[in-house]
């Protein structure tokens, strides 16, 4: 497994705000690589600052063992980057955005038509070739900005929030084939707040919250590591309730509650609540823990705006 | 990048971004090739032949000899300047086609570089327009005007920086106002395109010899009459505010766009 992204201490302030905050990743080639967070956790200037459209404050950060501050066009040209928001050319049709954004790339004309082509193929645009960008729904322009990602062949694609506004029949397709991107070996990165999306995707991932990893590791990992195996959710009443499931239950389990929920982490949410049984609980739901679990439990379930 | 030089950051990436602005052009060419002749032809039978029949012969030209080359001029400055003023603004602000192209191995320098070619491409089209409005007239006095036209494309190059500095600094898309009121109107009116500089008071006259229309004016009258030699104190002026305006423009730019 080779590095191909290294961050050493990244830093990035505005106007003395740390955005990120001495950060420090590595990413291998071929994998894919997933930054999960909240909004405003400093996910959208990581990816900024891989694809150098925002220089570090601090630290060094390295891609493809080119340096981002130093070598920006060298980084560009391996990269393939599909924005958070719509940078698609209103002024163009799908396919000619595929032919212009090529010869920003250089890529010869012959075989940039080829590529058009077999990407609209890959992407199921094919029979919008011609349609000019207004035209298409959301989930087409996901899909053709990614397209647009891979028209350079690139070596590692990055995906600032690839299915943030979709509706969910759009959100499969952009999974499926991304699933099927990763299939062919290019090393993908991907921010999300979906936890769902990460769960699917990310053979990797990092937890981040106010410009700081929480934790990283495999999506399994991440869960078995701080919650176990399954989650049984109660409604919550009072906190004399909470008292009495931790009473019944011992201090073997971790009992949470934020909401109008209470969290009981266990490696068998059926046989817990069955020893809770005499406490008539109301709602009582059996269900495998996930990384939102995780999340939440690792930011302290503060609210973030 | 080094950081001290604002022109290190312009590649031959700059022509695909021209490119681009071709490509959309000529899909709107239909509506985009017929106003550049109109407009002209306007002014020269409005100014030139109505206003000029009331106004004697200036420095022995007829008034409507006087205003033709100006009328190239003026093209040379507003094309571009609307180019790199509302266009620039809207691919930067609204369409985020400037975000698009700097994540590819195209520089925030080739963006505006790229853009102020293409602002000089369409001076070029629009002064060609006039130039064959004001010939068709007959107001073509010497073949060395044909020298006109390259320099349409040359010398609205200057222009372009000066109108993506402005660009740099607007937060808002009405702004561009600003840049139409107080920098196009009074170049339009005083640096010499309809009256000579010498009509305005001292302290004004030395004011518009600093406006780059004052000595775009000049260069396209003295190549009308055909007075090559003429030419040369102002293409220097132009070259210089070109140099000046374009690095400021390179450095506000990358600092917008990049922080």
């Amino acid at each position: 497994m080779n590095p191909i992204i290294t961050a050493r201490s990244l830093v990035k302030k505005y106007d003395g705000l740390s955005a990120v905050d001495h950060i420090d990743f590595t990413i291998h080639e071929g994998e894919v690589f997933g930054f999960l967070g909240p909004n405003g956790a400093g996910k959208t200037t990581i990816m900024k600052m891989i694809y150098c459209y925002v220089p570090p404050t601090a630290g060094q950060l390295l891609v493809n063992g080119l340096n981002v501050v130093k070598s920006p066009r060298g980084v560009k040209a391996i990269l393939g980057v599909v924005p958070q928001e719509d940078s698609l050319d209103p002024d163009l049709t799908v396919y000619g955005n595929l032919i212009t954004y090529s010869r920003y790339h250089e890529v010869p004309g012959a075989e940039a038509r080829e590529r058009a082509n077999r990407l609209l193929e890959m992407m199921s645009l094919t029979e919008k070739r011609n349609v000019i960008i207004e035209n298409l729904s959301g989930g087409m322009k996901r899909r053709l900005l990614i397209a647009r990602g891979l028209i350079n062949n690139p070596i590692i694609l990055i995906l600032d929030e690839p299915t943030t506004g979709l509706d969910p029949q759009a959100r499969h397709l952009v999974w499926s084939k991304l699933k099927e991107l990763k299939n062919s070996g290019i090393t993908i990165i991907l921010t999300t707040h979906y936890m769902e999306e990460a769960d699917r995707l990310c053979d990797r991932l990092v937890m981040m919250n106010n410009g700081k990893i929480l934790d990283k590791g495999s999506p399994v990992d991440l869960v078995r590591r701080h919650i176990g195996k399954e989650v049984l959710e109660v409604d919550y009443v009072d906190d004399a309730l909470v008292g009495e499931i931790r009473t019944a239950l011992g201090d073997k389990f971790t009992i949470d509650h934020y909401g109008d929920r209470v969290y009981v982490f266990t490696d068998s949410a059926h046989e817990t609540a069955s020893r809770l049984q005499h406490l008539n609980l109301k709602a009582v739901s059996e269900r495998k823990a996930s990384l939102e679990d995780v999340f939440l439990m690792l930011t302290g379930r503060t609210l973030v705006d | 990048m080094n950081n001290l030089n604002p022109y290190s950051g312009v590649s031959h990436r700059s022509f695909y971004v021209f490119l681009r602005h071709y490509d959309v052009f000529m899909k709107t060419l239909s509506t985009s090739l017929i106003p550049p002749f109109l407009d002209p032809l306007f002014y020269l039978l409005g100014m030139g032949y109505g206003l000029g029949s009331m106004v004697s012969p200036i420095k022995g030209m007829t008034y409507v000899e006087f205003i033709a080359p100006a009328l190239v001029a003026s093209v040379i400055m507003t094309a571009p300047f609307f180019e790199c003023t509302v266009g620039s603004f809207v691919r930067m602000h609204f369409q985020k086609t400037f975000d698009a192209m700097i994540a590819t191995p195209v520089s925030i320098e080739d963006v505006v570089t790229g853009d102020i070619l293409y602002g000089a491409g369409r001076a070029l089209l629009q002064g060609t327009a006039i130039f064959i409005v004001i010939m068709f007239f007959g107001l073509v006095k010497s073949p060395l005007a044909l020298f006109i036209i390259p320099l349409c494309f040359v010398l609205a190059l200057a222009y372009g920086p000066i109108a993506m500095l402005y660009t740099s600094f607007i937060p808002a898309i009405n702004y561009v106002d600003y840049f139409f009121t107080l920098i196009i109107t009074p170049m339009f009116l005083f640096a010499g395109t309809f009256f000579p500089i010498e009509q305005l008071p001292i302290w004004a006259q030395k004011v518009a010899w600093f406006m780059p229309l004052y000595h775009t004016v000049n260069i396209a009258r003295d190549l009308n009459v055909g007075n090559f030699a003429g030419i040369w104190d102002d293409m220097l002026w132009m070259v210089v505010c070109g140099l000046f305006f374009y690095a400021l423009a390179l450095w506000r730019m990358r600092k917008r766009m990049l922080k």
